[in-house]
């Protein structure tokens, strides 16, 4: 149990790490978009093309892993909506409250599942990021787009978007790979794997770099519904999704991860191009972040033992 | 013979699309320099430390290896 935790450590220690990188070595705040940007275009679609062109899809169960996952986000998704909506929240700042409930950092919930469970962490924790990222870019853009932009112009560009994401096109590539029989191609294997096994740890140092205590905004209420429906609804679903489909331990202790991983840095340019309340998203990735130091390794230690 | 290449290519390859990467996506020289500090300071570091903390010394002749040390440098 305690081993856990220990495992695990050190991925915070990376993200103290960051922001101390921040403050004494690389202080401009664009080499760190550079970085950022660099991990999402291109070291991260290494990995995740890696992992699914070899993954044997017969071994999982989709199905249930899928509408638990997606039945999580819904329901954090809801819950946001619904509560955003009675405090009357500007279509503004209701956005950010959604992409601060709904969305997950699959850095950190990838490099805990694998952390923990090795390679087969972080093979479930690939397919769930095809899963996820593919409902939670169409659900958001199209939330955004609609409470945005009043004639609902975007839609078509939201299909572009998505068409166009670094993820997705690297799991689509891997898939098609994978059942060419292709995934192991020599060179190219030990290519996209080096150059993929970066990404955690560059992507969790940008993760830190990242946080912001100051100017922490003040919308509290706001705050304190997205981060609810982060890191108590989104979980408690998925936990009894788990549960009803009776999954394999490590399928759903990956699951749990995703589920409680904090927002994801990826809401804050959303945020900020489509008129979204861009201050309020910073503070929400910087607190949750902050607050997943505790809930993620005490989310561990309550349900990780188990078989 | 032929595991060699697959080993060694993949490397050149890395070093290969830094260069495309230069030319796409990170233009600007100074954040090539940032990262190359990241790497001097933090990364590299962390990585020797990593190995000596657990190194058992007594499998290994220090000299011969003091040797090939300045090979090693060559490559940074």
């Amino acid at each position: 149990m305690m081993d856990l935790t220990l495992l695990i450590a050190p991925i915070f220690l990376i993200i103290l790490l960051g922001n101390i990188l921040r403050r004494i070595l690389i202080v401009d705040d664009d080499v760190w978009d550079y970085i950022n940007k660099m991990a999402y275009w291109v070291l991260f679609p290494c990995l995740l093309f890696n992992k699914t062109s070899v993954i044997d899809f017969a071994d999982f169960d989709l199905g249930p892993l899928s509408i638990t996952v997606v039945a999580g986000f819904i329901a954090a998704v809801l819950f946001s909506y619904i509560f955003g909506k009675i405090s009357g929240f500007a279509p503004a700042t209701l956005t950010s409250v959604i992409q601060g409930g709904g969305r997950h950092n699959a850095f950190l919930a990838l490099a805990t599942a694998s952390q923990i469970y090795g390679e087969e962490g972080a093979m479930i924790a690939a397919i769930i990021i095809a899963i996820l990222v593919t409902f939670t870019n169409l659900v958001v853009n199209i939330t955004l787009t609609i409470m945005l932009s009043p004639k609902g112009s975007g839609i078509s560009s939201v299909i572009s978007d998505l068409k166009r994401n670094p993820f997705i096109i690297a799991i689509l590539l891997g898939a098609a790979f994978n059942v060419l029989g292709l995934g192991n191609l020599p060179i190219l294997h030990e290519f996209t794997l080096s150059v993929g096994e970066t990404t955690l740890t560059i992507a969790l140092l940008c993760v830190g770099a990242g946080l912001r205590m100051r100017g922490l905004s003040d919308k509290i209420v706001a705050c304190a519904i997205a981060t609810f429906a982060k890191m108590i609804i989104f979980p408690s679903v998925v936990y009894m999704m788990t549960v009803y489909f009776a999954l394999p331990h490590v399928m759903a202790m990956t699951a749990m991860i995703f589920a409680i991983s904090p927002t994801g840095a990826a809401s804050y340019p959303l945020a900020k191009q489509m008129g979204g309340d861009a201050p309020l998203m910073a503070s929400l990735i910087s607190l949750q972040t902050l607050i997943s130091v505790i809930t993620l390794p005490l989310m561990i230690i309550l349900l990780g033992s188990g078989t | 013979m032929g595991n060699l290449i697959t080993i060694v290519t993949p490397i050149f390859l890395v070093i290969l699309l830094g260069l495309l990467l230069k030319k796409v996506l990170i233009k600007d020289e100074d954040i090539w320099h940032q990262v190359n500090k990241l790497t001097y300071w933090v990364l590299f570091p962390a990585l020797l430390f990593n190995k000596t903390a657990v190194i058992d010394f007594g499998d290994y002749s220090v000299v011969e290896y003091s040797f090939s040390t300045p090979f090693i440098f060559e490559i940074f």
